[in-house]
Formats: C-alpha cells, sequence, structure tokens
C-alpha cells in the first residue's frame, strides 16, 4: 500500500556483501587453498584481497563515475546501446547460471543430510520459492534480511571457531613457504574469486544511498571476509589436516562435524551445523536472482521492479537441473566461475572504465 | 464499508444529508423555523428532550433548548443556565451595550459556565446535541449557543487487563476519550503535547485525539497519520481496532503494525519518544505509532525494575516466543525426519510414548492444538470462575483421558502444554495472535519437509517481517536499519541497558532532538535547560561541546529509511 523507496544503506550493502562473498569462501576453501598452496594456503587470502582490491577500485570508480545508474543504463552510454544491452543481458545470464548450479550443490546436500527421500527438485523449488518471497519485496527487504541473519550466521560460527581455536595443534602449518609460486599465485587467484558477488554492485551500486561510499563497502567487506578466509583455513588445516582439505569436497563442513559441543544434548549435530551456511547460501542466491531479474526490469524499463522475478525462476531451476550429481555441479561451478567470474568482476567494468574516460562519458562530463 | 473513490459513501445524499452525512439545512433567524428542522431531524427520537421557553418580561424573546436525555448534566443547564435567564426582565435589543448581540449578551451575563459558545452551522449545532452538549436556539439570533455540559454513564479509570504489572502505575484507559486524554496530560505537563481531534464516522461520528509531542515526533509521521485517516469515509468507527486496521501499511501481514496499549504510561513515553497515539472514544485501547516488533517485546514493567533482571525477562520473552510458534515444528521434524539427532534414551522413551497412539503424530499436534483454541476460546467468552473451571477441566480432565485413551502420547501434551505458556508470555496480544497462526505454517511445513522445512519457515517469516515497514520505520527496528541512529537504539533491545545509558532518543525522534537525559557538570554546576538541544542542530559549530559522554553523531541520522 506504501511503497518502499528502493534503496539500501552503505551498512545493509556491507553485511549483503559479507554473507554473499563468505557463502563462497566455504564453498571454495580451504580445498582450493590445501591443492594450490599446501601448509601455506592460509596465505593465499592476503595476497588475494590485494587481487581484490583491483576489482573493489575499477567497479567503484565506475559506479562513482555514475551516480546512481547501474550498469543497464550506463554500459548504453558508454559502448552503444547494442553492445551495452548485450552485456547487461551476459551479466544476468551468468548470474542465473551461478545461482542454479549453487542451488543444486545447495540440493545435493541437504538430499544427502536431510532428506534423502525428497526429490532434488523439490527441495529447490521450495527454496526458490523462499528467494522469491524475500526478493518480490525488493531491495530494502533484502537488505534488512541480510542485517537479521548475520546475526545467526556468525553467532553460532564464532562460537563454534571458539571451540576449536582451543583445541587445534597449529604444529601442523610448519613449515612455511614450502609452496611454488606459480601455484601459489593461481590459488590467490581463485580466492579472489570469493569476492565475486562484489560484481553485484554493477546493479546494486544505483540503490545506494551513499553510492561514494562503494570502495569503502567493498574494502569492509573483502577485508573481514579475507580475515575470516585466513583464520578458518588455518583451522581447517589444523583441525582436520591438510592433506584431508585437499580431498574433501566441503572441508569446513567436516570441521564442523567433528567439534564435540560440551555437554551436548544433540547427536547428529552436522545438520545443525550447516544450517547456518544454508542461510548464507539464500542470502548468495536471492542476491544473484534479485540481480538477474533486475537488470531484465530495468531493460524491459518496467515502473514495478519486482515483475521479472517470477519468470527468472524457472531459468534457475532448469539450470540447476543440468548437472548429473553434486560433483558435476561442484565441478561445473568452480569451472565456471574460475572462467568467467573474472569478466564482470575485472574486464568488463575495466574496459568500460576506459571507454568512457576516453569517450568523456560519465563524471564531470555528464550534464 | 465502501469507499469515496467508488464514488458512494456509506450515506446516501438527501433532503437534509450531504453524501459525507453533513446536515445541509440552515440556520435560521425564525426560531419557528429551526424548530420545525429539529422535529424533522429528530424525528421518532424519544431520547431528545426539546423545550421552548419565553425569558424577559418586557420585550420577551423565545428561546429553544435541546439536548439528549442521559447525555447531559442537567445541574449545569437549570442552575447555571436557565434559572439565571428566567428571571432576567429585559431583553430589548435597545439594551445591548456597544451592538453586543443577543447571544453575545446571554454568555456574558447569563451563563455560569465557562463552556459556552455560539455557532451558526446546523450541522456543528446538532453534531453538539448528538454529542452531548445543550444547545439554544434564540429567536432572530444569527447564531444559536452551544453549552458544552456532556454526562454519560462511564467506567471508572482501572487496573488495565491485558498488561498488568506487579511494579507500577495501575490506571489504565477507558471508554471516554476526555478522560484518557486526561491520563496522558497528567504525565506530560508539556504544553508541546498537542492534542488534535478529528473524527471518522460519518453515522457514528466518532471523536479522535491524534496525540504527538510537536518538537519530537517528526512532522511527516503526523502528517502521515492525518492523511491515513482522512483517506477512508466509513460509516461508524467503535473501536480503535478498526482505525488500527484502516491505516496499518500492510493488510495481507498477521503482524500488527501499530501497537495498542491500556496503559497510560506507555503512551506517555511513547510521545517522548517520537511516536504518535490515537486515542478513539469509546475504545479503552490507545493505537501507538509507528509499531515496531521490538516495541512488542517491551512492557512498562521493564523500566520501573532494575535492568539486570528486567534484561534477564527480555532474552526469555525473546525466547519463549520462539518456542511459541516452533516448538511444535520442532518436535514434528526430529521425530519423524531425524530421530537419530536425540540421545538413544530420549528417542526410546518417545518411541515407548506412542506406542499404541493411532493418529500419525502430525494430527495428534493439529489435534491438540486446535482443542487448546477451543479452551482458550470458551475461557474467554464464558464468566470468570466459569472460564477457570473449562481450563482446568480441559487442561487436566480432557489431556489425562486423551492420554489414558492413547489417542495422543504424553510428550504432545507437554510440547502443546509448553507452547501454550510460551504463547502468553508475550506482552502484546496482537503478536501473540500472530505467533499462534504461524505455529500452524511451521506444523505444515516441518510434518512435510522436516528440520529443512523448519528452515524455510524462518526464512520465510524472516523475509515476510523484514518487507514490512510502519509508517517508514521497518518493522524489524532497531535489528535491521540499526545504523541509522548509531546503534543507540540497541541499549533497548535484547538487553534493558541502565537508564541513564539509554541517553537518546530512537530513530523515529526528530533530529535535534535525541538527547533524553543530561548530566550535570559536576565543576561548574551548570544543566543545560530542557527542550531542543540547540548543540545538537547541524551547522552548530558547538556540536560537540560540553557534550561529554552524551555526545551524539548527528551525521549517522541520515539516510532515508533504508
Amino acid at each position: 500500500m506504501y511503497t518502499h523507496n528502493a534503496k539500501i544503506s552503505v551498512h545493509q550493502a556491507k553485511i549483503l556483501l559479507i554473507l554473499q562473498m563468505f557463502n563462497m569462501s566455504v564453498i571454495i576453501l580451504p580445498r582450493i587453498a590445501a591443492k594450490q598452496a599446501g601448509r601455506d594456503g592460509y596465505m593465499l587470502p592476503i595476497v588475494a584481497f590485494f587481487i581484490g582490491s583491483i576489482y573493489i577500485w575499477v567497479i567503484s570508480a565506475l559506479m562513482t563515475r555514475f551516480q546512481g545508474e547501474s550498469i543497464v543504463e550506463f554500459a548504453p552510454k558508454i559502448i552503444t546501446k547494442p553492445l551495452g544491452v548485450l552485456l547487461s543481458v551476459l551479466l544476468a545470464i551468468k548470474l542465473i547460471i551461478s545461482a542454479g548450479l549453487e542451488l543444486r550443490m545447495f540440493g545435493e546436500m541437504i538430499s544427502q543430510i536431510l532428506l534423502p527421500k525428497t526429490p532434488i527438485a523439490v527441495i529447490i523449488l521450495v527454496m526458490l520459492f523462499t528467494v522469491y518471497y524475500l526478493i518480490k519485496s525488493g531491495i530494502e527487504a533484502t537488505g534488512r534480511m541480510g542485517e537479521l541473519i548475520v546475526y545467526f550466521v556468525f553467532g553460532p560460527l564464532i562460537l563454534l571457531l571458539s571451540l576449536v581455536i582451543i583445541k587445534t595443534d597449529y604444529k601442523q602449518l610448519l613449515p612455511i613457504f614450502q609452496s611454488d609460486i606459480e601455484g601459489f599465485a593461481r590459488g590467490a587467484y581463485y580466492v579472489s574469486m570469493t569476492f565475486i558477488p562484489f560484481e553485484f554492485m554493477l546493479v546494486l551500486g544505483a540503490m545506494l544511498t551513499k553510492p561514494a561510499k562503494m570502495k569503502k563497502i567493498g574494502f569492509f567487506a573483502v577485508g573481514i571476509i579475507c580475515l575470516l578466509e585466513v583464520i578458518i583455513t588455518v583451522l581447517t588445516f589444523t583441525g582436520i589436516g591438510t592433506i584431508e582439505c585437499g580431498k574433501q569436497l566441503w572441508p569446513v563442513l567436516t570441521l564442523m562435524e567433528s567439534i564435540q559441543l560440551p555437554g551436548s544434548f544433540v547427536e547428529n549435530q552436522e545438520i545443525l551445523m550447516m544450517l547456518w551456511w544454508v542461510l548464507s547460501i539464500y542470502m548468495y542466491v536471492s542476491g544473484s536472482v534479485y540481480v538477474a531479474s533486475n537488470i531484465f526490469s530495468r531493460l524491459f524499463k518496467f515502473r514495478r521492479e519486482n515483475v521479472t522475478v517470477l519468470p527468472v525462476l524457472p531459468i534457475v531451476l532448469l539450470v540447476a537441473m543440468l548437472p548429473a550429481s553434486l560433483v558435476d555441479a561442484y565441478q561445473y561451478f568452480i569451472k565456471f566461475q574460475g572462467t568467467y567470474g573474472i569478466v564482470f568482476l575485472l574486464l568488463v567494468p575495466a574496459v568500460l572504465l576506459v571507454v568512457a574516460k576516453l569517450r568523456k562519458v560519465g563524471g564531470q562530463h555528464e550534464s | 464499508m465502501e469507499q469515496n473513490a467508488k464514488g458512494t459513501t456509506p450515506s446516501r445524499e438527501d433532503a437534509t444529508h450531504d453524501m459525507e452525512n453533513k446536515i445541509t439545512l440552515p440556520l435560521e433567524l425564525e426560531l419557528k423555523k429551526n424548530i420545525k428542522h429539529i422535529d424533522q431531524l429528530f424525528k421518532n427520537c424519544t431520547d431528545v428532550v426539546k423545550r421552548q421557553v419565553q425569558i424577559g418580561n418586557k420585550n420577551a424573546i423565545n428561546i429553544y433548548g435541546v439536548y439528549i436525555d442521559g447525555m447531559i448534566n442537567r445541574d449545569v443547564i437549570e442552575d447555571f443556565f436557565l434559572s439565571r435567564i428566567i428571571e432576567y426582565e429585559n431583553m430589548d435589543d435597545s439594551a445591548l451595550p456597544n451592538g453586543m448581540t443577543l447571544a453575545q449578551q446571554i454568555i456574558d451575563r447569563f451563563a455560569a459556565t465557562l463552556d459556552i459558545k455560539e455557532s451558526d452551522s446546523m450541522d456543528a449545532i446538532v453534531r453538539a446535541i448528538l454529542a452531548g452538549s445543550t444547545v439554544i436556539f434564540i429567536d432572530q439570533s444569527p447564531t444559536a449557543l452551544i453549552i458544552g455540559n456532556p454526562s454519560w454513564p462511564t467506567r471508572g479509570v482501572g487496573a488495565p487487563e491485558t498488561e498488568a504489572v506487579v511494579r507500577g502505575p495501575r490506571d489504565g484507559f477507558v471508554e471516554t476519550m476526555r478522560f484518557n486524554t486526561a491520563l496522558v496530560r497528567r504525565r506530560i505537563r508539556d504544553t508541546k503535547l498537542k492534542i488534535e481531534m478529528t473524527t471518522m464516522g460519518t453515522r457514528s461520528r466518532t471523536d479522535i485525539a491524534i496525540l504527538y509531542m510537536e518538537d519530537i515526533a517528526r512532522p511527516n509521521l503526523v502528517a502521515s497519520v492525518k492523511d491515513r485517516l482522512a483517506k477512508y469515509t466509513i460509516d461508524g468507527i467503535f473501536d480503535s481496532g478498526y482505525v488500527e486496521q484502516l491505516i496499518e501499511d500492510s493488510w495481507k501481514s498477521p503482524f500488527p503494525q501499530t501497537q495498542a496499549t491500556e496503559r497510560p504510561d506507555k503512551v506517555a513515553s511513547s510521545l517522548l519518544e517520537g511516536k504518535v497515539a490515537l486515542i478513539v472514544d469509546n475504545s479503552p485501547f490507545v493505537v501507538v505509532v509507528p509499531g515496531t516488533l521490538n516495541a512488542f517485546f517491551q512492557a512498562s514493567e521493564d523500566y520501573y525494575q532494575r535492568w539486570q533482571i528486567m534484561s534477564f525477562t527480555r532474552v526469555l520473552r525473546y525466547i519463549i516466543s520462539f518456542l511459541s510458534f516452533a516448538l511444535p515444528g520442532l518436535y514434528l521434524s526430529v521425530l519423524n525426519f531425524h530421530p537419530a539427532m536425540l540421545p538413544t534414551s530420549i528417542a526410546v522413551s518417545i518411541a515407548a510414548s506412542r506406542e499404541g497412539i493411532a493418529f500419525m503424530s502430525v494430527l495428534e499436534i493439529i489435534i491438540m492444538e486446535t482443542a487448546f483454541e477451543l479452551l482458550r476460546e470458551a475461557g474467554i467468552r464464558l464468566p470468570g470462575p466459569v472460564g477457570h473451571a473449562i481450563g482446568l477441566v480441559g487442561g487436566i480432565v480432557i489431556g489425562q483421558a486423551a492420554v489414558d485413551a492413547h489417542l495422543i502420547s504424553p510428550m504432545v501434551v507437554i510440547i502443546v502444554a509448553i507452547t501454550a505458556l510460551a504463547t502468553f508470555s508475550i506482552p502484546d496480544y496482537g503478536v501473540t495472535a500472530a505467533f499462534r497462526l504461524v505455529r500452524y505454517l511451521f506444523i505444515i511445513i516441518c510434518s512435510l519437509f522436516g528440520l529443512y522445512g523448519f528452515l524455510i519457515g524462518l526464512l520465510l517469516l524472516f523475509a515476510h517481517l523484514a518487507s514490512l515497514e510502519s509508517f517508514g520505520t521497518p518493522f524489524l527496528t532497531p535489528y535491521t536499519a540499526s545504523d541509522q541512529n548509531g546503534y543507540q537504539d540497541f541499549r533497548d533491545t535484547l538487553l534493558r541497558f541502565p537508564i541513564f545509558l539509554m541517553s537518546k532518543r530512537p530513530r523515529y525522534a526528530m533530529d535535534g532532538q535525541k538527547v533524553r537525559i543530561r548530566l550535570t557538570n559536576p565543576e561548574s554546576g551548570k544543566q543545560t535547560p530542557p527542550g531542543p538541544d540547540s548543540r545538537q542542530l547541524p551547522g552548530n559549530p558547538n556540536n560537540s561541546e560540553n557534550q561529554g559522554n552524551l555526545a551524539y553523531d548527528n551525521s549517522k541520522d541520515k539516510g532515508g529509511n533504508a
């Protein structure tokens, strides 16, 4: 009845990015870190931070140049309308594929641990409905949801990690600096892919109450995530061993399963352990689907931004059902994000920024 | 109920009324014509007392008094008006000093009451009669006199029935609006407490008082309340519940987005936080806006007792509110989908208690929950002592009998009993009702998907709450949009901080009016005077001067309601 203002605060943007990046971290790390850099894997997030800084700088510079506009509005101005529209559509497709693969992995996990008899399509559909219910209410609801969920994700995580910190054997990290440079660099690049959700800013940046603070948002989110990644990697390496980390699909979950809560009433606690991860996945999928649908509604200039949410969902479901198994979905996801993640995180924003500067579009040239 | 927008109203236009049910008849100079109008309007209204009286001996003048029996104080009209005027000898116009009208002369010389005024509108006159005033028509006068002497049967101020406290004031609102405004005024003796009046209901003409602190409530909030009240044309308003539902943001939500309270102290403190209160005549429940989830977990008593114990109580309230909607669903999830989560001894014990039970566990829960709702409804409708008996009979006798007959398991009785206790431990009845409804959603979704369903239910609930707003304020404030007031609002949430630490008003308050507690400087003995804190106003170079540990960064208070 009384409409919302379609804005997101700096605080909310920081939290959303942290939750979404955290989900990526749990998926990618520490397996990749162990595979690429062995015992030195825990140092990868520190190097990844500097790589991430480039992404933040480029996207922030672009978005600050076109304040209040998303890629759908400024890309046609910079590289002609047909190319601009094509870029926007490609970003939407990329986000839909990411969300679909993520959902498939999520569905497989739920199926294995919680609902072995329920068809995966049903599990994914139920989740998609929940995603729809949130994002149909617009970006404010998503922002507030992030502010609420952050307590439920990081509260239990801090509690669990503090239990591990006490018991862990840090000698397992020694000796240091044993990995080769090439593997280390490749590993740092892969770890920097955990910052992929920052590409949402190409659209969400237009909805910020203070667009000039995007750089600050980016550095805060990436900084927090890097710190968390270092802690998680160290604890997982020392908790279950570096070699085991390289073998496990999600070593973080294995670590969580190994924790014994003092005086615990509950058995089979891995069920509870994965609940916080589900919340993080939910925020990532919601973000992807919201941004993708928002791109379409902006392209078609719909007055109501949420009319495109429902049509996007069947496509996400279709993508989710394509992989044959959990391992397939995981491989596709890693390959897809590893190959195309950089496109909208760095390449496209950098090209757009350079062309905009050369053609003197945006910024003070905008009248 | 039909709206203006559709071209019709709850009233029909006729010879004496317009579409808004306002009286179109004019006030005539000739008394006979006015008497005819009044007779026409009050035809078959036997409760209306009408009488023509001649006053003065020389140049006598006819007056005509009208009031509704039972709604006025007859002593005022008979002893302090009629008895004085009727004996006056000369009512000649020539005797009037300085061109004074006859009506003014009567007011000045004969009316021994302050509450008397003139009116030249027949609509206003008739509304005054219906509201409990006495109207005196004077022959050849362009105005009539309205004497405010309402007096009708009322309930005395008593303890609030739904918000009882161990420590704190015992007076609660009643059905008479003026008593209620007085109860608030007694607590805020400040000229900046504004009480604006409006009426709603073309037939009920219900008075609604809009209360706000002029310098604390945001003007756009006050304007928004007035706009939403003016939006509807309705035939009758019989309780504040009507108003509440008409002005709320989302009609689809089971959660109330305005706060209803019987406690004057709660309303007074809300007004000092920058909220707006609506007192509706004939309703003991006052509506306070904006309503947030956090406010529904706050009880008046929280601020009257020590902060440690009340913080503990707050945490308890949040836990039990979670249990009130989640416990049956969690039980079903663990029992049907993940029994391995339970320690073996407990799992065996539950399995043994379910032996021989004919119903599925989900049916058991639904039957027991429905039975409980039945008992609750019966307990409310029946007179007090009988209601208690119903509770005992239902809870103990039927519960025990059902367990003995192997219709339900003892565990289900325990689950439903804990849920019921939890439901009624939440201070606000509106939220309690919403949680009762949400509980069924959890029962259904958990019976289908187990713990995954439970998580989905939680996400749906959170997503729903996150989408709600109340008059521009997010419903989950201050858990969301927490940065808007420099995180100060967290001091009155899950934990209730010591009073002296809650020195800032919440985000609803106007900028520049955030400080509510000040410190006296022990060295200079100086204390900042009450009123707007000029040092906080943006652009003032002395912003941070002398603020000590109460300094407030006003820049944090910007940025819309994201």
